[in-house]
């Protein structure tokens, strides 16, 4: 009845696009850099809001040893991962789910038994370490892992996000002495004791890429009204029968930033008040949507901490964004408002004028605080608590006032268990926002910072996505609709214990809360919700009605499981060991991964007798858009490689520090801070390639081609004062280069017609360059 | 050859040095540094270069044999020509045999085995067991600000803010009780033995 379109085309193009495979098994292909992960493939299918994954990681061994391979990874935070499966050669290994402990003690003992095992371990919310060993030389082992998950529904748009790579975080604290527990390359600290379990390799800009990733995405809208699928990756989508539609990966991207696909269903009320249950032998699960209620809250006067981050990480295109975020945030301030500016890197710095305390929101102090905004740069490490610690001791003068902490920030921070434990006891009555910003960013951790102090996190990919979330967070800052929200059992055995999140989210507009949990007994009644609105009390119930979700199981376990985890780290009394054994036990009980527990598989063949191991810890992409970490460069390669050409990564930063300087008055700032400043820069450029890639196979032109197609836009976007007729033909062009590709010679063709009378290099004279 | 030899930063750059004097094409005057510092040594283990140190004595880092293959490589290529992205690509994740190669060492010249032979190390038994379950340390602020009251006399404050203009003068005006405390008991602040007597 379904016809599904397999994505073909687009997998041989990346095939085409990443050659590794023509190496054939064991070939030492040095100029190809050698690394264990040599596929990502992830299989997504999408029913209304619920969803399944499959992630499949390719490992071979190029090596002429035999090899563990060790990769540091993201998942989705919320997700639940509840299956792994090894094949190595002919054979698939299930794996189990046991006791973390026990676990490493199984796969440690495998290793060395000369056996092939995988181990699957989660770091913390959303990151996790895969190490597979006794990999032979020559050989390859792939991993499946199963996940189930649920979108999140905000504005009208539900947002399908999977991250990709993990990226570099700043570790704060003291080195620990005693070595490190894990393979990354920072060492372990008082205050992020496993920062070398979260610290991958990184790669240089310029390594060929060494990840062969595809992905695709069943979207089945089960009845909701889909409109615009929009994606951060450069994707195809396929309609196919029944409204459904296919979204796979078009060329082959690198494995740099989180795959978003943000899917507009309709309208803010396509989804509605409901209480679906999934009956299972011990009862079952339920999941209850609340909907904001279409009610209008009076005005409060609020205090409002705004912390920016403006750390060495957010250089770029980031900052600029969180520049821009902030200025927005304190423009909506009215002189009933106070507020408070903190930018912090390993400092904390207030606009000068202002005391580092709250002030009135006027005209005055406004513009002295964007004006001091305005001028912010990045640089330094990114020291997050002492801030946030500041902000709630400047708002606990609040009383009866909306007292509310804005954090902009990428959240790229080791400590995520340190600042929450710190922060959980003096933030009692604070709102805490966070606006994340990166192509890859750590949002298990702004998720639970905005969980802790009842607010929301907003998240910005790209600079482009920035004014629409900027709308959102305008609508919701410290003005919640109903808060104080309890589930209560009306007629539905709900099991209280369960209810997850365990501290329920208040509702603001556009954005309905979910709350999951178990009941026992039949799926019979239903629940009624309470809360205050407005200084009076607010009531909605809902009725059981029996879903397919058959993941809700596994994503109700995960955030239950969360919860507790969350109280592991900031209960500082109680008894830790038994919140522990409770952990393990729902974990194993409803089979879903957590931070005491792993997945291990274990081929029993023996296969490596021999007993040496050759380690790699698996070095990952910078995320797109991030500036290589400066490299101390000068003396000692000035002294040691006098006979080598100038490095290209130094003159490269150099070049893109230039050039974020000079953007910095253009009004719309710079969106790739590399790119040239002018139209004729960028033509001489795109030319430039396009003649040097005249021979390449096909799907790394057509690579190019979408590659200048969005650069195109990103110039456009910043080159005031186009005439209007070249302004069009450029932007069909970009349309052009930017889509799937059609009949790739007329499109190149195409794009050097219109790019050489720009750089200026044009045979053809006296005819306008769109006239071809 | 003590199989567990481990040496110093300084060790090892003076080995590094050592082993590059053959027919090593860097620059003529000898006196280049050879070894990248502290930083640098840390960039090149963030780019998969460099392993971690294998040991850590006190606060002192130690490498074995496996560090001085990959810092003799990773010169080897840089004089050769090769860019950074170059060097990336053949020394990650290369085995000790390569990079013996690369490193155009022959095995008698090198001064000890790796622990182990051959980047077949056993991992040593973790450190701290069951890491997972430990819970961070609370945060104490390495930076703390000082305001000086006078010569000799400093307040440290621990406070995440840089003290302003405004918090200074201030601290200075309610400093002036706690200055003539010290000055009548001789504790000497701003002054010296004249001040005293006087």
């Amino acid at each position: 009845m379904t016809t599904h379109v397999d994505p073909m085309t687009a997998d041989e193009l990346a095939r085409h696009a990443n050659p590794l495979d023509d190496a054939g098994c064991g070939t030492l292909d040095t100029a190809r850099g050698n690394l264990p992960l040599d596929e990502l493939d992830l299989r997504a299918g999408i029913a209304g809001l619920a969803t399944d994954m499959e992630l499949t990681q390719g490992f071979h061994n190029p090596y002429d040893e035999p090899l563990e391979a060790t990769y540091i990874f993201p998942l989705p935070d919320r997700a639940a991962v509840t299956r792994l499966r090894m094949t190595a050669g002919d054979r698939v290994v299930e794996g189990v789910l046991k006791e973390r402990g026990a676990a490493r003690a199984d796969y440690d003992q495998a290793l060395e038994a000369g056996q092939r095992a995988s181990i699957a371990e989660e770091e913390r919310p959303g990151v996790f370490t895969m190490r597979v060993g006794n990999i032979l030389p020559g050989e390859r082992v792939t991993i499946a892992l199963t996940l189930a998950g649920r979108l999140p529904f905000e504005d009208g748009e539900a947002t399908f996000r999977f991250p990709l790579v993990v990226a570099p975080r700043y570790i704060p604290g003291s080195v620990l002495l005693g070595g490190s527990v894990g393979d990354g390359v920072s060492p372990d600290t008082d205050a992020v004791p496993d920062a070398s379990r979260i610290s991958p390799p990184v790669l240089l800009p310029n390594f060929p890429n060494p990840v062969r990733l595809s992905v695709s995405v069943d979207i089945d809208p089960a009845g909701l009204p889909l409109g615009r699928v929009s994606s951060s990756l450069h994707v195809t989508t396929v309609d196919t029968a029944n409204d459904r539609c296919l979204v796979s990966l078009a060329v082959g991207d690198r494995v740099n930033r989180d795959f978003v696909l943000r899917l507009r269903l309709g309208a803010d009320d396509a989804v509605a008040s409901s209480l679906a249950v999934v009956p299972d032998e011990e009862g079952g699960t339920f999941a209850c949507t609340v909907l904001p209620p279409a009610i209008a809250v009076p005005d409060r006067p609020r205090d409002v901490v705004l912390v920016l981050d403006r750390s060495g990480s957010m250089d770029g295109w980031k900052m600029v964004a969180a520049r821009r975020a902030a200025a927005r945030i304190v423009d909506t301030f009215g002189s009933a408002d106070r507020f408070a500016v903190l930018a912090f890197d390993h400092g904390v710095e207030s606009p000068p004028g202002l005391p580092g305390a709250l002030v009135a929101g006027t005209d005055r102090n406004r513009f002295r605080a964007i004006e001091h905004l305005a001028g912010l740069t990045a640089r330094g490490g990114t020291e997050m608590l002492t801030p946030l610690r500041q902000a709630a001791a400047l708002l606990s003068v609040s009383g009866a006032r909306e007292s509310v902490i804005v954090l902009v920030t990428d959240g790229q921070v080791g400590n995520e268990d340190q600042i929450l434990q710190s922060l959980a006891p003096v933030v009692t009555g604070i709102r805490i926002h966070t606006v994340g910003i990166d192509t890859a960013v750590n949002k298990a951790f702004l998720q639970r910072l905005a969980g802790l102090g009842g607010g929301r996190c907003e998240l910005v990919e790209s600079e482009d996505r920035l004014d629409e979330a900027m709308r959102h967070i305008h609508r919701r800052i410290g003005r919640p609709l109903v808060t104080d929200l309890r589930l209560v059992a009306d007629g539905l055995s709900v099991d209280t214990s369960t209810i997850a999140p365990a501290v329920l989210l208040d509702l603001y507009p556009g954005a309905p809360v979910v709350i999951t949990g178990r009941y026992r007994g039949v799926p019979s009644g239903g629940v009624t919700v309470t809360g205050r609105a407005a200084d009076a009390d607010w009531r909605t119930s809902a009725v059981a009605s029996p879903s397919d979700h058959h993941g809700l199981r596994a994503v109700w376990a995960r955030a239950h499981v969360r919860d507790l985890e969350d109280r592991y780290v900031t209960a500082s009394f109680g008894d830790h060991d038994a919140l522990e054994r409770r952990i393990v036990a729902v974990s194993l009980e409803f089979g879903v991964l957590c931070r005491f527990t792993a997945f291990v598989a274990v081929d029993d063949r023996v296969v490596n007798a021999g007993g040496t191991l050759h380690r790699v810890t698996q070095p990952v992409e910078l995320p797109q858009g991030w500036q290589m970490p400066a490299a101390p460069q000068a003396a000692v390669f000035a002294a040691m490689s006098a006979a080598s050409p100038p490095m290209p990564m130094p003159t490269g930063k150099a070049r893109s520090r230039r050039t974020a300087g000079a953007m910095a008055d253009a009004p719309l700032g710079a969106i790739i801070p590399a790119l040239p400043v002018t139209l004729h820069a960028f033509a001489r450029q795109a030319l430039d390639r396009l003649r040097a890639a005249v021979d390449q196979p096909l799907a790394d032109r057509i690579r190019l081609l979408v590659e200048l197609g969005a650069e195109l836009v990103a110039v456009l976007d910043r080159v005031p004062g186009l005439p209007q007729e070249t302004l069009t033909r450029l932007r069909e062009l970009a349309a052009r280069l930017s889509g799937p590709p059609v009949d790739v010679d007329s499109e190149w063709q195409a794009a050097i017609d219109l790019l050489e009378p720009l750089a200026g290099q044009s045979t053809r004279r006296g005819r306008p360059f769109w006239k071809r | 050859m003590a199989p567990d030899e481990l040496w110093t930063i300084d060790e090892l750059s003076a080995l590094v040095a050592d082993n590059l004097v053959v027919d090593y094409p860097g620059p003529p005057n000898g006196r280049a540094r050879v070894v990248p510092d502290q930083r640098t040594i840390r960039w090149y283990t963030t780019i998969g270069l460099l392993d971690r140190p294998t040991a850590m004595r006190g606060r002192t880092a130690l490498y074995d044999r496996r560090h001085l293959l990959q810092l003799v490589a990773i010169k080897r290529l840089q004089a050769d020509g090769h860019t950074l992205a170059d060097v990336q690509q053949q020394l990650v994740g290369a085995t000790d045999p390569v990079l013996t190669d690369i490193a155009r060492l022959s095995t008698e010249s090198l001064p000890a085995e790796s622990p182990g032979g051959g980047g077949a190390t056993a991992p040593a038994p973790l450190p701290r067991d069951r890491f997972w379950a430990a819970r961070p340390a609370p945060p104490t602020s390495a930076l703390v600000h000082g305001v000086r009251l006078a010569d000799g006399v400093t307040v440290m404050l621990a406070t995440a803010r840089v003290p302003t203009r405004d918090d200074v003068a201030a601290i200075e005006e309610a400093a002036g009780p706690l200055l003539d405390v010290l000055r009548r008991r001789g504790l000497n602040p701003e002054g010296n033995a004249h001040d005293n007597a006087r």
